[in-house]
């Protein structure tokens, strides 16, 4: 298998995952369209390191929550996305009105953190432990536990407010 | 609208398994599709962020060659030094643009962390509009400092010693700067303070 076969691959396999990474770091959609092609477009430039020995979803998450930070600064130098009918990132299901509603609340709660503790949310959701969140962003076990606290804190102060 | 109801993280951890499930049962984007929305985007990048750089880098350094050539041929010592600063002006413009957008654009999404990555990009981009908001004040300059010695290489008038070119080009010239200087900074301002709050973010 080739290299772009093996990229294709990686990217067909996980696309869910970067389609997480764009909904919960943009809310809109043409934005989300964006940076999902931000994130595929990046896993390509630096596929050639990508190392087999780590799991590719670590390494995916990675690249994923790196491109979404400093995409998402770079806005005045964004270059449009090319138009794909085939990305459709359209989770709403009408057929459960409620869910719908919670679904987009929690989208809300998410978007209201900054950055990085959106991107700590975000492994929790997936259920990361706090060592897999600290491999994959960098930060150190005992960090990623201040921070969940405090993210709780976050909520719970929203809750009274 | 979603109702206004916050939720706990157990609440959101359950939500979000569903959401995943429904994600993952969604259509898949083609494989043929995705190398070929890979390859436009890299042209994208290319011709719509760095090619306008390089291109703008170019006609700087095609300018500051023909002065070169022409100062010689200036024949007021303060057209002269205005040439020379100009010139000097026309070549490190650009080289400090360039250098800002290098360093944005060498950052490695795959071999950082997030932690460090945006560190990493927090810091060049402060760098960044640090050299932006010097390279402004530079084009200020330069857009009223360049006016004296082109006239003369078009017309042979020596406009430093013309009352018009200090009553009015150089008023007029410095209010433009002013006006300009004030928008954007406030920009500027704002944007690294944005920056700094990342950072302190980050060590918290």
């Amino acid at each position: 298998m080739n290299q772009e076969e093996e990229f294709v691959n990686l990217i067909h396999q996980h696309q869910g995952l970067i389609y997480k990474i764009s909904s919960i770091y943009t809310d809109d959609w043409a934005e989300q369209q964006d940076l999902y092609q931000e994130i595929v477009f990046q896993t390509w430039k630096s596929f050639d390191r990508f190392k087999k020995a780590s799991r590719p979803s670590t390494w995916l998450y990675r690249v994923g929550m790196n491109t979404a930070i400093t995409h998402l600064n770079q806005k005045k130098r964004k270059v449009s996305v090319v138009p794909m009918d085939e990305l459709r990132m359209d989770f709403q299901d009408e057929s459960e009105p409620e869910k719908e509603d919670r679904i987009q609340q929690l989208y809300l709660q998410i978007r209201k953190l900054n950055l990085l503790d959106r991107g700590i949310i975000f492994l929790y959701l997936e259920g990361k432990s706090h060592e897999e969140i600290a491999e994959i962003t960098g930060l150190s076990v005992s960090n990623v536990g201040t921070k969940m606290s405090r993210i709780k804190q976050k909520l719970k102060a929203e809750l009274n407010a | 609208m979603p109702k206004n109801r916050i939720m706990e993280l157990e609440e959101m951890k359950s939500l979000w398994a569903d959401l995943s499930q429904k994600v993952e049962q969604q259509e898949k984007i083609k494989k043929e599709q995705l190398m070929k929305m890979t390859k436009k985007n890299y042209m994208n990048k290319l011709g719509g962020i760095y090619l306008p750089e390089i291109l703008g880098a170019v006609i700087c350094f095609a300018y500051a060659g023909f002065f070169v050539f022409q100062i010689g041929n200036l024949e007021f010592p303060g057209n002269q030094a205005l040439a020379i600063f100009n010139t000097v002006l026309m070549v490190l413009l650009p080289v400090l643009s360039l250098t800002g957008l290098y360093r944005l654009g060498t950052l490695d999404m795959s071999s950082g962390k997030p932690a460090e990555i945006l560190e990493k990009f927090t810091k060049s981009r402060m760098y960044f509009w640090k050299v932006q908001r010097v390279a402004m004040l530079l084009s200020g300059l330069f857009a009223i400092s360049i006016l004296p010695p082109l006239a003369e290489l078009l017309g042979k008038i020596n406009l430093l010693s013309s009352r018009q070119f200090w009553m009015v080009y150089v008023p007029v010239g410095i209010i433009l700067v002013y006006i300009f200087s004030w928008v954007t900074m406030k920009k500027y301002r704002k944007a690294l303070a944005n920056s700094e709050q990342v950072l302190r973010d980050l060590t918290t």
